[in-house]
């Protein structure tokens, strides 16, 4: 089970905060929550479900990240 | 339509349903009656909407689609960060920052809540193409952009009204960073009307109905149209199905870059995966992951029942997965101007292709794949004032089973419409427009055969106009499908007064891509040739009927040597008319 959590954010920052499943940037909330161990961050329990099913038997940890794209 | 005990009648629930497509749609008509640019009031190129207090989709109007899908990121982002208990009445939002949801630059959002009884009950909003936007070139679009600072002036969601009042600060900003801060005012004067006329719809609906029976009757349609496409998923045979694409080059570097897709089907829900995608480009043909997401919804409703309620519920079945860091998922401080209008269509085309084998009577072969964005901007010597214009033009799309590509349409994510030549000469003094017609043979061949794409040729008729341009499909053709043929690629090409024949700009100007450059200065007397790449054939060619293929050669669409190429059909003149013979088998 997971929790929301929100994000602090300055008109300074400006990089971004992005679901660990779909790859869609968030903007203040972020759905935290523990697959295989490890936190993680979500854009919504959705993603967190499609994680589990989908993309660690797929991918597995860690791949498909920021900026490792093909 | 089944329905619970305590649910509205279907007919209740149509007549609202309607209501609020129709107040879209009053939105928009308000908006191409009023504004100042063609982009709007020739062109279409905007968007009218209405959501929740949630910010969930609750009906839209037939503009623009790219801009459709990605609105609803850019609501749901502007909501967030603003927090829904911070909304006044009288207050309405703009922002454009691609890095919070926006398309690209290009594209504004105004939103306004609507207050009902004291209470918010939701959004009306309108998305809109704004012809010049500051930046390294008029318009925005520079081909050669190497970061989003060069794409024009950035707004976060912040107020352009607060409580019905104009917060001059924020106007004063967006003028003075503008080139045409008179039509950019008359534009956002338009985009404000349309959401007042939205607003008043709402209320309209509201006091009729009431508020709990509309708000019943949201849920109702969203869960309806949620129901309708998984019933239409459902019938797509469960599996995983792929397709790789590029984008030629990026303007920056001459290296294409890789598009890969998976789409995954499991019973009644879609995944499209584009894990595997080449890393973000150096030049601006990067997407956004709303550009992305809305280019898959903008597929995915090409290929299901048109009849489904356009809101929330019909999307609820699609997951798009786009890492970050790619081109279809872009990280700051990419530049992403192309992405909406070149890699947005490139991908509702991929997902056609990766569906071909399961859904061939729905697909269509690739269509041209350019939004043709071709700006320019200069000083007006007779008003003093600056101009700025983005010049759609018209492209093939693919064939399909049950039919030939529509000739010279503007891409499948624009749904937009080209400036007519008599308000493209009144409105703009740099050029003259010599020629405007079909390219033969520019169709690829097939039983249906790909649409053909458009040729303009204009003439400079000022000392120097600067142009720039963002263009695709001039290297990499258009795929036909199912035995049918390529469609033709397109090109841009300059004439000096002195010569004779056609150049490149690589060839006359150095630009790092022959199609995607920036605020490269034309002289008088110099011509400018635009071809537009055709659509894909459909099936094979050998197999389109012959008097089809005399009709082509008739319409002057096909020549007799493609006719006997391609179709493997001999025509003759013969009593004054054509006559067609196969040939081959």
């Amino acid at each position: 089970m997971g929790h929301w959590q929100e994000i602090s954010i300055s008109y300074r920052d400006a990089g971004g905060h992005y679901c660990d499943c779909c790859g869609k940037q968030v903007a203040r909330h972020l759905y935290v929550t523990s697959v295989a161990d490890a936190p993680h961050s979500f854009c919504g329990p959705d993603c967190a479900e499609l994680y589990q099913w989908y993309w660690l038997p797929r991918y597995g940890k860690g791949r498909g990240r920021q900026g490792e794209g093909g | 339509m089944s329905g619970a005990a305590g649910d509205l009648d279907p007919v209740t629930l149509t007549i609202i349903d309607n209501f609020l497509t129709s107040a879209c749609r009053d939105m928009g008509v308000s908006m191409m009656r009023t504004a100042y640019s063609p982009i709007f009031n020739e062109s279409l190129d905007f968007s009218c909407v209405a959501f929740d207090r949630a910010g969930r989709m609750l009906a839209q109007a037939e503009f623009c689609p790219s801009q459709i899908g990605t609105i609803k990121f850019t609501v749901a982002w502007t909501i967030d960060e603003i927090g829904l208990d911070h909304f006044q009445p009288g207050d309405v939002i703009v922002h454009n920052d691609p890095y919070r949801g926006s398309g690209h630059v290009p594209e504004h959002m105004l939103l306004k809540p609507v207050f009902f009884d004291g209470e918010l009950f939701g959004f009306v909003a309108n998305c809109a193409h704004m012809a010049e936007v500051g930046g390294k070139s008029a318009g925005g679009f520079s081909g050669d952009a190497t970061d989003i600072f060069q794409e024009g002036l950035r707004l976060p969601p912040v107020r352009l009204v607060a409580g019905g009042e104009d917060v001059a600060d924020v106007w004063k900003i967006i003028m003075t960073n503008h080139r045409t801060p008179r039509v950019t005012e008359g534009d956002l004067r338009a985009m404000l009307g349309s959401l007042l006329l939205g607003e008043r719809r709402l209320h309209e609906l509201l006091a009729t109905y009431g508020k709990a029976t509309i708000l019943q009757a949201t849920e109702q349609l969203m869960d309806v149209a949620e129901r309708r496409m998984r019933r239409e998923i459902a019938q797509i045979p469960d599996g995983e199905y792929t397709f790789e694409d590029v984008i030629e080059d990026d303007g920056v570097t001459p290296d294409p870059a890789v598009i890969r897709l998976r789409v995954v089907v499991r019973g009644d829900r879609l995944i499209a995966d584009f894990t595997g995608s080449d890393r973000q480009t150096r030049g601006p043909m990067n997407a956004i992951y709303a550009v992305t997401a809305s280019a898959v919804y903008n597929a995915m409703l090409s290929l299901t029942d048109p009849t489904i309620p356009r809101n929330e519920g019909c999307y609820r079945p699609f997951t798009i997965i786009a890492p970050p860091g790619t081109l279809v998922n872009a990280v700051y401080p990419a530049p992403v101007v192309g992405g909406n209008t070149e890699t947005s269509p490139r991908i509702t085309d991929m997902v056609f292709a990766a569906l071909a084998p399961v859904l061939p009577e729905r697909v269509a072969a690739s269509g041209g794949g350019t939004s043709s964005p071709v700006l320019f901007g200069g000083l007006n010597a007779k008003t003093g004032r600056y101009y700025a214009h983005f010049h759609f033009e018209g492209v093939g799309w693919g064939g399909r089973a049950s039919s030939d590509g529509n000739n010279m349409v503007v891409t499948i994510n624009g749904n937009c419409r080209n400036t007519p030549v008599e308000v493209f000469e009144n409105r703009y003094p740099p050029f003259l427009i010599e020629a405007y017609r079909l390219r033969t043979d520019s169709g690829g061949p097939g039983r249906q055969r790909g649409g053909l794409g458009g040729e303009r040729i204009f003439t400079v008729v000022v000392p120097e106009i600067p142009l720039s341009a963002v263009l695709n499909r001039m290297k990499v053709a258009p795929w036909g499908l199912f035995g049918g043929e390529e469609g033709a690629t397109g090109g841009i090409y300059i004439r000096r007064p002195n010569q004779t024949d056609w150049q490149t700009f690589q060839e006359a100007f150095g630009t790092a891509s022959p199609s995607k450059f920036a605020g490269v200065v034309l002289r008088q007397g110099d011509q400018i040739r635009l071809t537009m790449p055709g659509g894909g054939g459909y099936g094979n060619p050998r197999e389109r009927p012959v008097e089809r293929v005399v009709r082509d050669v008739e319409e002057g669409f096909v020549s007799r040597e493609a006719a006997r190429q391609y179709y493997g059909v001999e025509v003759v003149e013969r009593d004054g008319g054509l006559e067609g013979t196969r040939v081959t088998t």
